[in-house]
């Protein structure tokens, strides 16, 4: 065999092989085809539902796309000529709703009799309509599934064949396949309302979560992490979401305190209870405001969120801080006011408890004789005053210290770091000094001064009324310092004692009123002229069943106190009244009265009225009685004492001004009311003869007095030498203790009638002496 | 200047109601295209009234000349649906106007009609140099016969004359039943028609086919042929030759259909012995066997006695393979020039349908092309388009036009 017979035998060979290969691959092909074929048939279930899945997530338009894309999926894969979705559009009649290849006319009419499933294999059983209708379409071959129900069916159809292996009638299994992409598409239809509907529901739950007027914060129950945010909690921020997301929740809060909040928020979500507080934020921007803020539990314990639900309440609290500030407050002065101050020393005295080296004292300061300026320059000008008082106190304070106005011209004075009497009367020195210098208010120069009482905290107060009360014993005690270089006090359990004193005191004297241990004593007023006795001052005594005489200067400041002094009054006018008509009844020429009357009284328009009716009860006439009134009884209320003595003036009572020089002296006043006479203070008769300036200033009174053409009583007078200077300077009239104390009525009656005195001519006996005149005790009566 | 975006626009809608899918299709591509168009390119689901489905594009596009004809099924970039309810569309800007459109009706002498098309081609648009053919593939339902491809290409390079064109086309199609079909001539739906248009001179085509047959059989000599039924192969009756290779008797290979026959008649081109390559293939599907004349019958009837054909086996996912090959391999040809559009003409064969896959074998062209340009392709009968420089009816191909910017 050559060469070229090999080859060919071999491309023989290889041809041969070559379309055996060839042929064996054509039937594999075949084969492999078929299967696939079968394959896909038996997927068309299977492919028709995942595409139908896969178009009800990603539709756009699922409704109207998932019906379309059913009828489509089953002309495409059946090879079928028509198939429609036909719904009820009552209960009668099925309607086309999506179709490929039937007219959108098509519909089923009589549904009580329709089949739930039927093919072309069997017309003759449907109903008469129903097979009209479906011969009209032109179909030859048809199935359908109407589930009993179901809202929708399934209409196939075949007009011809379709070429490519498919021929006119349906397979076998093409009604199951009707039958189970129908309930599918059903379910699908089914889930895609149900998710509409929750959908709509999210819609509602926005528009509710978003147009909410409360912010609403979603936090992760587990990892705490920011979930959700309305526009409301954004706004509330003045953040945006981005930013809100990026910062810690915590950081919003102006006090943090990241532990507190994680054991709130971890009850919260444990056991489900909401909780409400209320805390302070700040926006993005810094500025702080408040809220009410709820924590609530939404989901279960295992899942849980926490719905943070915040309500903006700043202005309820700016509202709060007014109402507390106004509580708080002293509307005068802005400076906190007692309420405030009894809170401040609760927690002060509490702290004291806690920290037995914390020291502190209350100082309880009253401005001295404050009630003239309100008197002299008017009520507006002493508020405006009492404004400028509490700034400057203020400003000798710590910021640790409180300052509170109690109310008229009282302070109140926490000071901390206060820890022994010496560094409070530093404290104490420091505020006398800052209202020495005068205040200027409105144009006028006032210089004022004050009493302070001093109370050091020690651990036997308990309650900051105790204190108050020891700091207001004290204050009065200072206030008995008057004249001297301070005026403060350093409360000392004596003090307690003596206000304890000045209480038992008040009942005693109130119940010696009613059991008449109150008695009159008669001091004389003679003539300088010749030593006759032509009146007498009418002076209260006490004589005290277990304490025997009370000196007057103990008991009639508390009877001002406590307003005893009207009862006082009226006693010694009564008795003053029987005293002066008695000794009328006696004496040819009756010896004049004189009665004080307390400026107590003259805070009613019914002065003159009831001191009158008082006279005339006892029958005295009015012209018997001169009453004593002291400068400061008319400052109380000008006019009002304007109108007294008028009143009383008409009625026939004498009047004299008492004390004077100790006041303002207003000259105007011996003017404007209707003295008769004027009581020159003991204090000018006690300098008379040691200050040439006091003998000019009693010249100049008594000059006064001769022009306004009232007669002048020198009071106190003690030794032979005021009395020389006074009947040489030509005053009218004096008392004191040269003369005689006060006495009973009948030594008083006795005096009358028989003057231990005989007093030389007032020419030229400077030095001389007053035969059986001694020098006798000051005269600090009423 | 109209940008490239504004030039042409796509349109596609699938309704049961013709009309309602042809306005549908029309607004999405007028939505796009921003301008009035020149002309506009239509394949339409055979199931749909085409004279309701051009009332409802003009009513839309107005009076402008429509090309195209029926389909089997309609590609585009979002996918392939054969239901034949589907309406695509594709309109051309004014900067595109085609050359020329030109039809001839009466198919019956398929060579005359092509010269007569070919030559009015010439004589409307003298620069013409890339052609659009479509023609209506039915001829006769009853007997049912379809017109010849061949023919009507030979006809109408005759009548071009010198003029020397890239044709590519195809006959258009129904569905598979082969019963009907019709092209848009420019104004109306026609049957045993034929339509030619000189595509925009601002347009250059690039045309790649795609098959996916592999050769499973030695050369073999058509030794007698009627038209489309090649009774012999080397002598022997065809039918018997086919049913031994696939081991079935002539009786069930005369029960299958194309559906179900895994067969193609393919003539190589050029050397024989040359690598195997898809593009040298022209093949022939096999759509039926008789039984009584013992032949094999084929889609288009061009093959003639002595040409030597090999069976070919079709193999579903070496036509995906072939796809994306010569998709990939156009779009290097192109180099860094943007296509505008393509066009994708599918024998309707191929379609998924008919090999049992999930995925059809256009998807890689879909993918690929979509990412550049917008792409209309239609499921037909026959496919023409160049080979080894000369335009020729193609059976079980897929025709790739990519077109750029002249």
């Amino acid at each position: 065999m050559d060469d070229a017979q090999t080859a060919q035998e071999a491309i023989a060979y290889y041809r041969e092989q070559y379309d055996a290969i060839g042929a064996r691959l054509l039937r594999l092909q075949g084969d492999l085809r078929d299967a696939r074929r079968d394959a896909q048939r038996q997927r068309i279930i299977a492919t028709l539902i995942q595409q139908l899945y896969q178009l009800d997530v990603a539709a756009t338009d699922p409704d109207r796309q998932l019906g379309e894309r059913l009828v489509a999926l089953l002309v495409e894969s059946l090879h079928l000529d028509c198939a429609a979705l036909l719904t009820r559009s009552d209960d009668q009649t099925l309607s086309v709703e999506h179709a490929f290849g039937l007219d959108t006319g098509f519909q089923f009419t009589n549904l009580s009799e329709l089949p739930e499933q039927a093919h072309s294999a069997a017309p003759e059983q449907l109903p008469t309509a129903v097979r009209a209708a479906i011969e009209s379409s032109g179909l030859r071959r048809w199935l359908w599934s109407a589930p009993a129900g179901a809202e929708a069916m399934l209409f196939l159809g075949r007009r011809h064949e379709q070429g490519a292996g498919v021929g006119l009638s349906f397979a076998a299994g093409d009604q199951a396949i009707a039958q189970s992409v129908l309930a599918v598409y059903l379910a699908l239809s089914e889930r895609r309302r149900a998710k509409h509907a929750l959908h709509s529901a999210r819609i509602d739950y926005r528009t509710l979560f978003e147009s909410a007027q409360d912010a609403f914060v979603i936090i992760d129950g587990r990892s705490n992490a920011l979930l959700e945010a309305n526009q409301q909690a954004l706004s509330l921020l003045g953040t945006n979401c981005e930013q809100l997301q990026q910062r810690p929740l915590i950081s919003w809060l102006i006090d943090p305190d990241p532990q507190g909040w994680r054991r709130r928020w971890r009850r919260t979500l444990i056991s489900g209870r909401a909780e409400q507080l209320e805390c302070q934020l700040r926006t993005l921007a810094g500025q702080p405001f408040w809220v009410e803020l709820r924590l609530i539990r939404i989901g279960t314990l295992e899942r849980g969120h926490l719905l943070l639900v915040a309500r903006d309440i700043s202005k309820r609290k700016q509202v709060e801080l007014q109402l507390r500030h106004y509580a708080f407050r002293d509307e005068l002065t802005q400076l906190p006011n007692r309420a405030q101050m009894y809170r401040r020393l609760e927690e002060a005295l509490e702290r004291q408890r806690q920290e037995p080296d914390y020291q502190f004292a209350l100082m309880f300061l009253d401005l001295d004789r404050f009630k003239r300026v309100n008197d002299s320059l008017g009520h507006s000008l002493g508020d405006r005053l009492l404004v400028a008082i509490g700034q400057r106190l203020q400003g000798q304070l710590s910021p640790q210290d409180t300052i509170a106005r109690l109310g008229g011209d009282e302070f109140l004075i926490l000071a901390v770091d206060v820890p022994d009497p010496l560094v409070a009367y530093q404290r104490a020195q420091r505020l006398e000094r800052a209202l020495h210098a005068p205040f200027t208010v409105s144009g006028q120069e006032i210089f004022t001064s004050a009493s302070i009482g001093i109370v050091l905290a020690d651990r036997h107060y308990d309650q900051p009324e105790a204190m108050l009360r020891d700091a207001d014993i004290a204050m009065y005690q200072a206030k008995r310092h008057e004249g001297r270089e301070h005026r403060y006090a350093l409360f000392n359990p004596d003090m307690h004692a003596r206000a304890l004193a000045d209480m038992e005191l008040e009942r005693d004297l109130r119940h010696a009123l009613k059991q008449q241990e109150l008695m009159l004593y008669y001091q004389p007023i003679v003539r300088l002229a010749d030593g006759a006795i032509t009146g007498f001052e009418a002076l209260v005594r006490w004589r005290h069943p277990q304490h025997g005489m009370v000196p007057p200067n103990r008991f009639i400041p508390l009877a001002e106190d406590t307003l005893l002094i009207l009862d006082i009054s009226r006693f010694v006018l009564r008795e003053a009244g029987r005293q002066a008509l008695a000794w009328s009844r006696c004496f040819e020429r009756a010896p004049i009265v004189n009665v004080n009357l307390s400026g107590r009284q003259f805070i009613s328009s019914e002065v003159a009225t009831e001191t009158s009716q008082l006279i005339a009860e006892v029958g005295c006439p009015p012209a018997l009685i001169n009453i004593e009134i002291t400068e400061s009884a008319i400052l109380t209320n000008k006019a009002l004492a304007l109108a007294g003595m008028e009143g009383l003036h008409a009625q026939g009572f004498k009047l004299s001004m008492d004390d004077f020089g100790t006041g303002y002296s207003s000259l105007s006043y011996l003017h404007e009311f209707p003295f008769d006479s004027i009581k020159i203070d003991q204090s000018f008769v006690s300098r008379l003869t040691r200050e040439p300036r006091t003998a000019a200033i009693v010249t100049a009174i008594l000059r006064l007095a001769e022009t306004l053409e009232k007669r002048v009583i020198a009071e106190g007078i003690e030794t032979p030498d005021q009395l020389a200077a006074l009947q040489r300077l030509g005053c009218a009239g004096g008392q004191g203790y040269l003369f005689s104390p006060p006495v009973e009525a009948s030594a008083a009656e006795a005096l009358y009638k028989q003057p231990s005195w005989i007093l030389p001519s007032s020419a030229g006996s400077g030095n001389g002496t007053v035969a059986g005149l001694e020098r006798g005790e000051p005269d600090q009566d009423r | 200047m109209i940008s490239t975006a504004h030039r042409l626009a796509l349109g596609k809608a699938r309704h049961n109601d013709a009309f309602t899918a042809a306005q549908q299709a029309a607004r999405q591509a007028m939505d796009q295209l921003g301008s009035a168009p020149s002309w506009g390119l239509v394949f339409a689901g055979g199931r749909h009234d085409p004279s309701a489905l051009l009332a409802g594009l003009r009513q839309v596009l107005g009076e402008i000349p429509l090309v195209g004809g029926s389909a089997a099924g309609v590609i585009t970039a979002r996918g392939t649906t054969l239901t034949g309810f589907e309406c695509g569309l594709i309109l051309f800007g004014a900067s595109l106007a085609p050359g020329a459109i030109v039809s001839e009706t009466g198919l019956c002498d398929t060579y005359a009609t092509g010269q007569r098309l070919g030559a009015a081609l010439s004589a409307a648009c003298p620069e013409a140099t890339s052609v659009l053919l479509l023609y209506d593939s039915v001829h006769s339902v009853s007997a049912r016969e379809l017109h010849l491809a061949g023919p009507l290409i030979d006809g109408f390079n005759q009548g071009l004359g010198e003029h020397q064109v890239a044709l590519f086309g195809a006959g258009t199609l129904s569905d598979l039943t082969m019963e009907h079909s019709v092209v848009f001539n420019g104004q109306e739906p026609a049957e045993h028609t034929v339509v030619a248009v000189a595509m925009p001179p601002g347009l250059t085509s690039h045309i790649r086919i795609t098959h996916g047959c592999y050769p499973a059989s030695d050369f073999m000599t058509i030794t007698r042929i009627e038209g489309p039924q090649v009774l012999e192969l080397d002598g022997r009756p065809a039918l018997q030759v086919a049913a031994e290779r696939l081991n079935r008797s002539v009786a069930e290979m005369a029960q299958l259909s194309p559906a179900t026959l895994p067969l193609t008649l393919g003539e190589k081109q050029g050397a024989p012995f040359a690598p195997f390559s898809d593009d040298l293939y022209n093949n022939r599907l096999v759509v039926a066997a008789d039984a009584d004349s013992g032949a094999l019958i084929l889609f288009e009837a061009d093959f003639a006695v002595g040409t030597r054909v090999q069976l070919m086996d079709i193999d579903p996912q070496r036509m995906i393979d072939s796809a994306r090959e010569q998709t990939e391999q156009l779009l290097a040809d192109l180099g860094h020039v943007a296509p505008v559009f393509g066009l994708y003409i599918d024998c309707v064969g191929r379609a998924m349908a008919f090999h049992g896959l999930d995925e059809d074998e256009s998807m890689p062209v879909r993918t690929l092309i979509g990412q550049h340009c917008p792409l209309l392709g239609f499921f037909s009968g026959v496919e023409i388009a160049p080979i080894r420089g000369r335009s020729r009816p193609l059976d079980w191909t897929g025709v790739l036009a990519l077109f750029t910017l002249t």
